[in-house]
């Protein structure tokens, strides 16, 4: 008995001491996989200048990352510093588990007047400001320059207009000189990253056109006005009437879409910077255009600011050393280095990685950029307005009668 | 009751009786709790139930899932016990055959799935290329994208993953017919067909009747080939309950919903697996 009793003590001392040795003196950052090495490299940085701070950095994946961290944040035992995706920051906030940030990041040295707006915006609830941005992303046309000479379109001259756009569509579609059937554009309808990707390039042609899912105030449903229909019915159109958009359209998401443009298939597809370094390496072959994304005639370009912010928990154990390591992140140098596709740091693009000519448009882009509506609903919205976009696509129900569908189940929730 | 009148055999359950309780029980007592509640804690009554069975997608949900449990269990046991008697049967390479016949249930279930995404795709998948190569079609199939084609082409994904499990289990089954059977049946001439339909399948009997069981639990509860595949899509198509309950929980974070949506499903399986047990263990008895 005495001899079993040591044992377990010993067990036991030994359990206890691993949990205290892996403490609350860690500082915990959840990055994104594909940021995992540059973050770790940052952290090593960050530590050097900050001796006493050990930051582990700790991989997510994109699959289901709301929901982790919201799980997380209720839990209590929260991460430190957390990447996110702009369009969860104030969902994430209005649960009450992020820390107000403004005062604290200003006193650390942020310069705030740096940062695009509309980023800022995306990390703003009820006058606070929960989330610092370090990602800032808008689409744009990339278009396939070699295609565009077989059509007999000019390929210094993207389409601008929706009338030029379905034009050139129109041209590219057929079969080219090595007898491969192309098509001019892709439209999103399916696929595994939804409603995301078909929210991202559809929603734009409603607010182009000045209509939208929601009014300004989000609370009114305009998703059945004349000029949303007119929006949407352009993107089901151009592959249920005008056929420029491959066979394939319900089961494509962004990544399906960048596969057809990579072997040719499709001629234009809209997509971020980050889209063109994956083309390029896939297909080096295809000499690549980028362009703003087409608009109505005498109206502006609009797109859905994406992004990524930094956040971090009331509950979180080290929040002075996380201010202090979101503070040396934000630095534009470094967001510039940390970015997938652009700083928020509007200084940071002066750096020589967004130098090349090809990101003009791009860089274009982001001044017609707007954040997503920033409800808690909007997840739930765009499924809706998902489901009924997909009804139009398979033409089982005209365009307006599937977008007032969408509005009186929109309705209906907003209700609830 | 002394503590020393109590069985033993009650002892050695007692871990597990509490571990089960811990895991399952409390589990379902706190949905039933979320799906009477709102989400402030606050008694709701069956207001949950209500917008879970008034919602304009459920009749066509509900039909999505007997679809594809019915079409699921019926190709997998069609395809498995055919499986199984072909393997019954002596030929060279027989446990070649046999061992590679168990690789679509060993293949994890996303692996699979996602592969036979890409096999279906309209544009770049191999089953239209190779379709299109012999003559078959002319025009590539949206398998995936057709309302008609969607819940056959993951009915067949889903019976190609369990098909070797009902063959493994009809398998065993075979191998406890007695030799004698057959002697005494091709003495009186009959045919190969004659020996399936009168002799091992009424002797497989018991084994299909609880491998059904287990088929119609696991096509009702399985998330994963629908899921990674279509999402439910296009335009809820392919959208099945437990889909539907896991996106209302955790991608619209309407967790009271979802109980509510958990438990009557809840009530759907057990009514079906009561009536099965009356049907199938009643006739036993006989």
């Amino acid at each position: 008995m005495k001899r079993r009793t040591k044992m377990l003590v010993t067990g036991l001392a030994l359990l206890l001491s691993q949990a205290a040795h892996a403490s609350a003196a860690d500082l915990v950052w959840w990055t994104m996989n594909w940021n995992e090495q540059k973050a770790k490299d940052y952290a090593a940085e960050f530590m050097k200048e900050n001796p006493g701070v050990n930051v582990r950095v700790e991989a997510n994946v994109a699959g289901g990352l709301q929901s982790r961290i919201l799980v997380a944040l209720q839990s209590g035992s929260t991460p430190d510093l957390i990447d996110v995706q702009n369009g969860a920051n104030v969902p994430l906030a209005e649960i009450g588990k992020l820390e107000p940030l403004r005062d604290r990041l200003t006193a650390a040295g942020v310069k705030f007047d740096d940062i695009l707006p509309a980023s800022l915006d995306t990390a703003t609830y009820n006058g606070q400001l929960y989330g610092l941005p370090f990602q800032a992303e808008a689409h744009a046309l990339i278009y396939n320059k070699g295609a565009f000479k077989e059509a007999g379109l000019d390929p210094e001259k993207p389409p601008q207009t929706w009338a030029e756009f379905v034009d050139a569509a129109k041209k590219l579609t057929g079969k080219n000189s090595k007898g491969q059937q192309v098509y001019g554009y892709g439209v999103s309808g399916g696929g595994a990253d939804q409603p995301g990707n078909a929210l991202f390039r559809s929603l734009p042609f409603m607010w182009m056109n000045g209509g939208g899912i929601l009014g300004p105030d989000n609370k009114e449903v305009i998703i059945n006005s004349p000029a949303s229909v007119e929006g949407v019915k352009l993107y089901v159109d151009l592959f249920t009437t005008y056929k420029v958009s491959p066979p394939s359209t319900l089961e494509n998401d962004s990544n399906a879409l960048r596969r057809l443009f990579q072997v040719s298939n499709v001629a234009m597809i809209p997509g971020a910077t980050s889209d063109i370094e994956r083309i390029r390496a896939a297909a080096p072959d295809i000499e690549l255009g980028v362009g703003p994304l087409p608009h109505p005639e005498g109206k502006d370009p609009a797109v859905i600011l994406g992004g990524w912010n930094f956040i971090i928990p009331k509950d979180a154990p080290n929040k002075d050393a996380a201010i202090k390591l979101a503070a040396f992140m934000s630095k534009p140098e470094r967001q510039a280095v940390y970015t997938t596709t652009f700083p928020a740091a509007m200084s940071g693009l002066n750096d020589k990685r967004f130098a090349d000519p090809i990101m003009d448009a791009h860089k274009e882009m982001l001044k017609y950029a707007r954040p997503q509506p920033t409800i808690p609903q909007w997840g739930q919205i765009g499924q809706i307005y998902y489901n009924h976009l997909q009804e139009a696509l398979l033409q089982s129900s005209t365009v307006q009668e599937a977008m007032d569908a969408a509005a009186t189940e929109i309705k209906t929730l907003l209700s609830q | 009751m002394t503590l020393r009148n109590i069985s033993p055999g009650v002892w050695f359950i007692l871990p597990t009786m509490l571990l089960l309780a811990a895991l399952i029980v409390y589990p379902m007592l706190s949905t039933a709790e979320l799906s009477v509640t709102d989400a402030n804690g606050a008694f709701s009554g069956m207001r949950n139930f209500n917008v879970a069975i008034s919602a304009p997608s459920t009749r066509l949900i509900l039909f999505n899932t007997a679809y594809y449990v019915i079409g699921s269990v019926v190709f997998q046991l069609l395809l498995g016990i055919l499986a199984g008697i072909l393997l019954n049967q002596h030929f060279a390479g027989r446990s070649l055959v046999r061992s590679l016949m168990l690789i679509p249930w060993v293949v994890p279930g996303i692996v699979a799935a996602m592969t036979w995404a890409w096999m279906f795709h309209t544009d770049y998948g191999i089953i239209n290329y190779m379709l299109m190569q012999v003559g078959i079609i002319s025009e590539p199939i949206g398998w995936l994208t057709n309302p008609n084609t969607v819940m056959p082409a993951l009915i067949a994904v889903n019976a190609w993953k369990m098909f070797p499990f009902v063959a493994v289990m009809v398998l065993a089954g075979l191998q406890s017919v007695p030799e004698e059977l057959y002697e005494a049946v091709r003495v009186d001439g009959a045919s190969f067909w004659h020996e399936i339909w009168h002799i091992m399948l009424p002797q497989l009997r018991p084994v299909l009747v609880s491998i059904t069981l287990l088929l119609t639990i696991w096509a009702l509860d399985g998330i994963t080939i629908i899921y990674s595949i279509t999402g439910g899509g296009p335009a809820n198509r392919s959208m099945i309950f437990p889909i539907q309950i896991y996106v209302q929980a955790f991608e619209y974070f309407e967790f009271n919903r979802a109980a509510a949506l958990s438990v009557l499903y809840f009530l759907f399986i057990s009514v079906i697996i009561v009536l099965y047990m009356r049907v199938f263990a009643a006739q036993e008895k006989d």
